[in-house]
């Protein structure tokens, strides 16, 4: 094995046949799962996501054809074209909710922040083509889009994009020094970001989880009504009927960020247990990808986009549970959102051409 | 290879602690969960059961329900109220302070219960709200259950009135601040009977408190309808007896003590302690000088005067003091110490005996029968026909009279009795006390041979009596003598013989009162009585405050009323 492989070397026929069943099923279920939740609560936003759904399946195919080696030796100019694209929301989106996320194109409204999340994690692999990779480089490449998150400003998926870096800061050899620089940094950052950057309400977040009698709020709120809802499916769930925190909307935000007490509230233990399976699987899947893979930048690929669906599973649900505070993050595959949903799609596609490199290798 | 292991493991704890997460909250904590979901989205919203009617012994309707037409707001739907507001001010001008002021109270009211906004819509007005909401869908018309009593004020001491029940009344076992309940009367009386129960339904609402189903939890079960005894042909009759006097009469079946008239003038209207103008009749009537509140039949205590003559002669005749012979002679005055004591008749009765004496009420002759008595044995008697005690009569607030004695005088005034004092208890004056209820169960006693049947309105439950403790000669010759009132021309009564005859004792209390600033002494006049004389079958007292002499302004109404009762 003298000569790298980069390029798609090997056949088509080959991906096609060695097609992964957890990187194309698990999705394919999660999503069908979406549709039904979204159909019984918000059946308006179901064409929509269903449109969504197509072009997330499209992509994957796309994607798994290609082969994820194209994205990370492209990485530099889609890289490029997302920070473009987060500049531009800066100035041009309308501010939503107290922030400035979304960039309306006639029909199309595109939230770039979404789509950044395995960007990064393409760009940063890229570096891992010819190791070893600086971390100078490494930090660079993820404070701009963090940056600019920030500033729209978006906690939650500014958090999403430094678990991306996380891992690959994990995956460095660094120095003690090294982390206690940038716990510091991180803290000063924080300790700024509150002075000057966090809206009131996202204080208000973070103060009722680290003071829950605090919470007489709207997030108070949010969070009872969430676990009032999961508790009360018991066992099997209320079904469709008698789903009452849905059904008359005492919970907010139930077919988006919420979406799992939905499921909760409607199958009751099993189903909720099931769902948190096929995630657990799926990701265990990734590292699984990550660890058989013979290239550095592959490898760093998979558990960096292994990292960013933990956090978004892990924090998304144990928000639902009141364990930690709210913030904006979506719960892959179920959560209504065009930007995600097919930016989770993606992601799924590059973990499924890179799952099948292995068998190429043995081809060529 | 190790960090890859640790990352792994990290993914498996972290889902670890999800799924025990959920375990704990969906089914060790499921059932809490459960409730508080419940909790969340059932209101519960009570169904007024209709009051139970009342009824006149004619089969007359006495207390109903009417339907009422209110118009309400269903606040879900409203627009913008201030528009709605504006319109109906303009439509119904002359309600718009009403409209104001029912708008104020709108926030008490949660938005899944319509709120009143009009009560008591007129007839007219309902086609021009029906019109209005086709504008404005927040309006409905909705028709509550109203208590209302077709005679007004003819039976109000009776039937007494409902209103809501305030944090204080807590008598009224099962209803609930706020419900409407009886405050006087049999309304009172008989709460439980006419109440009936109030249904409930479960509102379902959404997060908004909005309205999204609802499923009745119980229906309402109706009060049940009492049946009294009463006659309206006795109650008009009385008041037009009455006229603007105030007084009270009461007629009673003997034996069983079933009353066929209570009628307690003034009475007051039945009006409702609702809306604006309702109020405006109430204050009226707390400002009204008669105190047309006060139940003159059983809450009213009164001087009995002659009427308790009847009393002192069943002491001296059972005690043995005096015969019935035993002559007495009356010049018009009896001399006790340095006072002179003067008879009705100031011409004098002549020679009387006791016959005689409460034939003509001679007044000499019981004084000097009352110092031969004594106070405590007057009172002894008395309180053998009950007096001290309450009648029993199945309405609230019953007074009992007061009878003296030398403990009496020691224990409540201090001061040992006076023997003068007898000279005024002995003609049913100074202290002695009592109410025309407790009269007429003397006077039942007397008529049906010595049991005092308990009076009741309403036809519930046996009839219950007391014995008296007086021999049946005794009360043969008070009958026969009482017959004499009547029927001999020298009686006190003589003017009111007719047929079916009547027996009875008229009584003229004198009182000290004020009237606008000025001492007023007309006397209080009595008539006590039964029917027919033979073999009686009623009793009835009337009571006229301030008219004079019993045998003018008592004996007639008392007569013509047991008349019409006989008929």
């Amino acid at each position: 094995m003298s000569r790298r492989t980069t390029g798609p070397v090997f056949g088509r026929s080959a991906r096609l046949r060695h097609w992964d069943p957890v990187f194309f099923l698990a999705p394919l279920l999660l999503n069908a799962a979406g549709l039904y939740l979204i159909a019984v609560t918000a059946p308006r936003a179901l064409p929509a996501q269903a449109v969504f759904t197509a072009a997330g399946i499209a992509l994957f195919t796309a994607v798994s054809l290609l082969g994820h080696g194209l994205f990370v030796r492209f990485s530099r100019p889609l890289y490029g074209l997302f920070v473009l694209l987060l500049l531009a929301t800066l100035f041009f989106a309308p501010v939503i909710a107290g922030s400035r996320a979304w960039l309306v194109l006639g029909p199309v409204h595109l939230q770039p922040a979404e789509w950044m999340k395995p960007v990064l994690a393409l760009a940063l692999a890229e570096l891992y083509m010819r190791p070893p990779a600086k971390l100078v480089k490494i930090l660079l490449l993820g404070i701009v889009p963090l940056g600019l998150v920030l500033a729209q400003p978006d906690l939650g998926t500014a958090v999403a994009l430094g678990t991306v870096l996380a891992v690959t800061l994990y995956f460095q050899r660094i120095s003690l020094r090294m982390v206690v620089t940038v716990a510091l940094l991180a803290a000063f950052l924080f300790l700024f970001a509150w002075l000057f950057l966090f809206k009131p309400y996202q204080k208000q977040r973070i103060l009722t989880f680290l003071f829950p009698s605090y919470a007489t709020s709207h997030s108070g709120y949010q969070a009872k009504q969430s676990l009032i809802a999961v508790g009360s499916g018991r066992l099997t769930g209320k079904g469709m009927a008698l789903s009452t925190q849905t059904q008359l909307r005492f919970l907010p935000a139930q077919h988006t960020d919420f979406i799992f007490a939905t499921l909760a509230e409607r199958r009751g233990f099993l189903g909720a247990a099931f769902v948190l399976g096929l995630f657990a699987l799926l990701i265990l899947r990734m590292t699984a990808a990550g660890r058989a893979s013979p290239e550095p930048d592959a490898r760093m690929l998979a558990y960096m986009l292994a990292g960013f669906f933990s956090f978004h599973v892990m924090y998304n649900i144990a928000m639902v549970l009141a364990l930690v505070p709210i913030t904006g993050i979506p719960l892959p595959f179920l959560s209504y959102g065009g930007s995600f949903l097919t930016a989770c799609w993606f992601s799924a596609g590059l973990l499924n051409s890179l799952a099948a490199r292995r068998y190429g290798q043995y081809e060529s | 290879m190790k960090k890859e292991t640790l990352f792994e493991a990290g993914v498996i704890l972290g889902f670890a602690v999800l799924l025990l997460r959920l375990f704990s909250i969906q089914v060790r904590h499921g059932a809490e969960y459960d409730q508080m979901a419940l909790r969340n989205h059932f209101r519960y919203v009570s169904i007024p059961a209709p009051r139970g009617t009342i009824w006149s012994a004619e089969g007359a309707m006495l207390a109903s329900n009417h339907t009422a037409t209110d118009l309400v707001v269903y606040r879900e739907e409203m627009g913008d109220p201030e528009e709605l507001k504006r319109r109906l001010g303009e439509i119904l001008p002359y309600r718009r302070d009403e409209v104001e002021a029912r708008w104020r109270q709108m926030a008490h009211t949660p938005p899944y219960i319509p709120h009143i906004i009009l009560s008591d819509l007129e007839e007219t007005e309902v086609p021009l709200m029906e019109l209005e909401r086709v504008r404005f869908p927040a309006l409905a018309v909705s028709k509550p259950m109203r208590r209302i009593y077709p005679y007004g004020e003819l039976f109000s001491h009776a039937l007494g009135y409902i209103a809501e029940l305030s944090p204080e009344d807590q008598w009224a076992v099962g209803a609930q601040v706020g419900d409407w309940v009886g405050k006087a009367g049999l309304e009172r009386t008989y709460e439980k009977h006419l109440r009936g129960e109030d249904g409930r339904w479960a509102v379902v609402v959404d997060s908004h408190e909005r309205k999204v189903a609802r499923y009745l939890v119980r229906p309402a079960r109706d009060g049940t309808p009492l049946r009294t005894g009463l006659r309206t042909a006795l109650h008009l009759m009385a008041r037009d007896g009455f006229g603007t006097d105030s007084g009270a009469a009461v007629v009673m079946d003997i034996h069983s003590g079933e009353v066929l008239c209570y009628y307690s003038s003034p009475g007051y209207p039945a009006v409702l302690p609702t809306s604006g103008p309702a109020q405006a009749v109430w204050r009226q009537v707390f400002a009204d000088p008669r105190k047309p509140m006060l139940d003159r039949v059983s809450q009213g205590t009164y001087a009995p005067g002659s009427v308790f003559k009847v009393v002192l002669a069943a002491a001296a005749l059972e005690e043995g003091v005096w015969g019935p012979s035993r002559g007495v002679f009356c010049p018009g005055h009896f001399q006790f110490g340095n006072r002179a004591f003067r008879c009705w008749n100031r011409g004098g009765h002549g020679g009387v005996d006791m016959k005689r004496a409460l034939t003509v009420s001679c007044d000499v002759y019981f004084y000097q029968l009352g110092l031969a008595l004594g106070v405590d044995r007057i009172h002894a008697w008395a309180a053998r026909f009950g007096m001290e005690a309450r009648t029993g009569v199945d309405l609230p607030f019953e007074k009992t009279g007061l009878i003296p004695s030398e403990a009496w005088s020691q224990r409540v005034r201090g001061v040992p009795w006076y023997p003068g004092e007898t000279v005024s208890v002995a003609i049913g004056q100074g202290p002695v006390l009592t109410t025309a209820m407790k009269i007429c169960q003397v006077y039942a006693a007397i008529a049906n041979g010595g049991t005092l049947p308990v009076p009741r309105l309403a036809r519930e439950g046996e009839p219950r009596r007391q014995r008296v403790e007086v021999s049946a000669v005794t009360l043969a010759f008070l009958r026969e003598a009482l017959g004499e009132v009547v029927a001999d021309p020298r009686g006190t009564a003589h003017r009111v013989e007719g047929v079916p005859t009547i027996a009875g004792k008229t009584g003229t209390s004198q009182v000290m009162s004020e009237v606008e600033g000025r001492p007023y002494t007309k006397e209080h006049a009595w008539f006590a009585g039964f029917a027919p004389r033979e073999d009686p079958r009623v009793a009835c007292v009337v009571l006229r405050e301030h008219a004079g002499h019993g045998s003018v302004a008592a004996a007639p109404l008392a007569a013509a009323l047991m008349r019409e009762a006989l008929q």
